[in-house]
């Protein structure tokens, strides 16, 4: 079953953090790359909406963590996004946070997961 | 095996629905048709069918979500002002900031700050016409990066209206004349940062 991001709100708080990580991962990548990427490591469990995307992209952009480059690919523009310095930074803090939640999480829902 | 490469004819057919779709700024619809084309590029191998099959297909799945991102005033505004913030709050700007509102502080009687004022206002204005002449005369396209910092000169503006008052009845003091002057020399930065990145990004 895909679960669309816009349907989850537990997705949708981490959708910055997840392009931040691909970001890291993979350097530099483009809109549809993203979707595709995310697609794939979940084998298509999680599908990133296009109306959910761009806006996170651009307010990234916006807040000065990812930096843009613009292309001519295959007759037409492609626009490049990358981590600032800033934004790296920022990655190991957000991913930190996360994985703090998800162990929260983890505790509450499955406590007997804890030893 | 590669897949196959959308021609000059079809990008163009992707521009022009999406044009018709009130995809207004330039920049907004080339990161669309890019997303667009790569998604029907990919449908047109997998699928082994024609562009316009393949271009229909994705439309009528995600053309609503598409669209989404399209038209958004206030968030637009909103991130023309956190973009801005990140010029304005840089440890350079903000000591320069202070020293200017102590230099009028000390320095600015009314007459000197009734003259700034007038400045302000003149100055706002000519900045306001050249971005006007730029966008509508010479490049005659809509780019959201350079609307948006058209929204924030116009907040400096509501700014300077609400705290000094019109060029000719002068309200304020030395801390919103220097507030305000601080505004423009940071806005002045970050519009020159701006316009040097969309002419290298698009021109």
């Amino acid at each position: 079953m895909t679960k669309k991001m816009k349907n989850s709100q537990l997705y949708k708080g981490s959708l910055n953090t997840i392009i931040m990580k691909l970001l890291e991962e993979n350097g530099k990548m483009y809109g549809y790359e993203i979707t595709q990427k995310v697609k794939l490591i979940t084998q298509g469990e999680l599908n990133i909406t296009e109306g959910a995307l761009y806006p996170a992209l651009h307010k990234l952009e916006a807040e000065g963590l990812l930096d843009v480059e613009i292309e001519k690919v295959d007759n037409r523009l492609r626009k490049y996004y990358k981590l600032t310095e800033t934004g790296t930074k920022e990655t190991v803090n957000r991913l930190s946070e996360l994985e703090d939640f998800i162990r929260n999480m983890q505790s509450l829902v499955n406590p007997k997961l804890e030893f | 095996m590669k897949a196959p490469t959308l021609t000059e004819e079809q990008i163009q057919f992707i521009d022009k629905y999406l044009q018709k779709a009130d995809v207004i700024f330039v920049d907004i619809r080339s990161e669309m048709i890019d997303h667009v084309a790569t998604a029907v590029e990919e449908k047109m191998e997998s699928e082994h069918i024609e562009f316009y099959d393949a271009f229909k297909d994705f439309m009528v799945f995600n053309k609503r979500e598409l669209l989404k991102r399209n038209n958004k005033n206030f968030k637009y505004f909103q991130e023309a002002i956190v973009a801005f913030s990140k010029t304005l709050f840089k440890p350079y700007n903000l000591i320069f900031g202070v020293f200017l509102i102590l230099f009028l502080e000390y320095f600015g009687d009314l007459k000197v700050l009734k003259t700034i004022n007038y400045g302000l206002f003149f100055a706002i204005l000519g900045i306001a016409i050249i971005q006007i002449i730029y966008s509508h005369l010479i490049l005659r396209k809509r780019y959201l990066c350079l609307e948006n910092t058209s929204s924030v000169l116009t907040a400096i503006y509501y700014f300077t209206f609400l705290f000094n008052g019109f060029y000719r009845n002068f309200y304020g003091n030395s801390i919103s004349i220097g507030i305000t002057l601080f505004l423009l020399f940071a806005f002045m930065a970050h519009a020159v940062v701006t316009v040097r990145k969309f002419r290298l990004s698009y021109l």
